[in-house]
């Protein structure tokens, strides 16, 4: 009797220790699912006039210093179409590899000189098959051999967290763990340092912050793509 | 009529090894308003007028290394006079011209070589005929708002038909003229959009002054036929002469690709026997790239 009385007790336990498990076993398995602890940035990059600035590029950093690990770095491409770079500002992770596809039906001579990147493709149709290598943050000045008036640039940055404004002069940084950050701001045209433009941030743990930076902005002087009339000549 | 020919077959051949080239490169409208098209010094013989102007050119390039590249280009004119009719023309060209940089990036110097053949066809048939020309020119962008160029052409131009001799001892092609000139230019960028051109050129050649009877360009001219699309009682006369040419454009760019502009240029010619002339020019441009 008794063991019978026992004998239907043992799997009541053993039944609940399963139900547990499997309690804590689905929690497990849910916690990826359930909304993330991260803050977004709403930022807002404008010049001196009060107009949006597009082809900004917004980096935030964590106080701390250390940038943060984030996905890792791919490859992107640096298109040419219409005798132009597209897109005219492409910002990467550090560590990145970037394809330089020629969508011309004419071959193009791409180079920077510039020291986080020194490099140089010469002529060539359609898509390199090495991707070229940014590993050193910092800003890559791409010209073309043939065509003085193609200027693109490339943004190398030391952190994971980046992004570049659209026409409206606005972009969005989302999932971010809460905390205190450096917000940087940068654009081909910008006046002074991109340091200058440093401003410490809190993000909270979940909602997002509004971060607005007024930047001076430079005359573009680059080479003229439009014909000039009257070159010389009786 | 030779090089022409031999441009043409050479055109032939490179476009059969390339097929990659833009049909068009660019394409322009343009006022132009010159105030002493007959090259006369006297007042009642000066006679201006409104010429509107559309062209357009293109063709190959061949990019032969990193810093070297040949290209032929074939160009297409035509000029509309608003009074003087048999100044209409349709000017059809081909040009063949080599260009070299020497290093990498923006600034570095080029250098450029070009010769050319443009037929010529005037509603008045003195006027038809051959244009050929070889320049060739060094140009350098210093700064990010300036660049300078320098150049050095030489031109034959060949008339179809030689009109009957006018006076016995004087050749009457008239439109039989060879020149050389030698230029320099500056280009000013005082704001991204904004470029203004200056030009200085020496010519030295033969001109065309087209008057009624004169004693003094007759006894200095090499050529002289009857001109009458300036009127009744007018004369072409060729003479030897030295022009200069200054210029001052500003131009805006317009978009990415198009740009329009203004220009001023004045000439001044002297030739033997003190005959001297000068003119303005005003020219009103639009021009779209490809």
């Amino acid at each position: 009797m008794k063991t019978r009385a026992r004998l239907p007790a043992a799997p009541r336990v053993g039944r609940a220790k399963a139900a547990i498990g499997g309690l804590l076993a689905l929690l497990v398995l849910a916690l990826p699912a359930a909304p993330a602890v991260a803050g977004d940035i709403r930022a807002t990059v404008r010049d001196r006039d009060g107009k949006p600035v597009a082809d900004a590029v917004v980096v935030v950093v964590p106080s701390g210093g250390a940038a943060g690990a984030g996905t890792p770095p791919g490859v992107a491409e640096e298109d040419q179409r219409n005798k132009e770079f597209v897109p005219y500002v492409l910002p990467v992770q550090a560590g990145t590899r970037v394809l330089f596809p020629n969508n011309d039906n004419i071959r193009h001579h791409v180079y920077s000189f510039s020291p986080a990147k020194t490099f140089e493709l010469p002529l060539y149709s359609g898509t390199p098959t090495s991707p070229v290598l940014f590993d050193k943050p910092g800003v890559v000045i791409l010209g073309c051999n043939i065509h003085d008036w193609m200027v693109g640039y490339i943004y190398v940055s030391e952190s994971p967290h980046f992004a570049k404004t659209g026409a409206d002069g606005k972009v969005t940084l989302g999932g971010l763990p809460g905390g205190d950050y450096t917000l940087r701001v940068w654009h081909p045209r910008l006046e002074g340092s991109e340091q200058a433009t440093a401003q410490p941030l809190a993000v909270p743990s979940t909602g997002a912050v509004d971060a607005a930076t007024t930047i001076g902005l430079t005359p573009d002087f680059r080479a003229r793509r439009a014909p000039t009339p009257g070159r010389g000549g009786y | 009529m030779k090089f022409g020919e031999e441009l043409a077959c050479l055109a032939l051949v490179l476009c059969t090894t390339q097929a990659s080239a833009a049909p068009f490169d660019d394409f322009g409208v343009e006022l132009v308003y010159d105030d002493n098209l007959t090259r006369a010094q006297l007042g009642r013989d000066i006679k201006g007028d409104l010429a509107l102007a559309v062209s357009t050119s293109g063709g190959p390039r061949f990019q032969l290394t990193d810093y070297d590249s040949l290209s032929l280009k074939g160009t297409l004119a035509a000029t509309k006079y608003r009074h003087y009719d048999g100044l209409d023309n349709i000017n059809a060209g081909l040009a063949l011209g080599y260009r070299r940089k020497f290093g990498l990036g923006p600034y570095v110097p080029q250098f450029a070589l070009t010769g050319s053949a443009t037929r010529l066809e005037y509603d008045s048939r003195l006027r038809d005929g051959w244009l050929y020309a070889a320049e060739a020119e060094a140009s350098k962008r210093v700064t990010e708002r300036v660049a300078l160029r320098a150049f050095v052409r030489s031109e034959r131009r060949e008339s179809d038909d030689v009109p009957a001799r006018v006076v016995p001892f004087i050749r009457a092609n008239v439109f039989d003229l060879s020149s050389r000139s030698a230029g320099i230019g500056a280009d000013f960028a005082y704001d991204p959009r904004y470029l203004v051109s200056l030009g200085y050129t020496w010519h030295r050649g033969d001109i065309v002054s087209t008057t009624q009877r004169n004693l003094p360009i007759f006894l200095a001219s090499s050529a002289i036929a009857p001109d009458p699309v300036f009127g009744d009682n007018t004369y072409a006369y060729t003479m030897p002469a030295r022009t200069r040419v200054f210029s001052i454009g500003v131009s805006r760019e317009v978009g990415r690709q198009a740009s329009v502009s203004l220009g001023y240029e004045y000439r001044d010619s002297r030739a033997d026997g003190g005959i001297a002339y000068s003119g303005n020019l005003f020219r009103a441009t639009y021009l779209y790239g490809f």
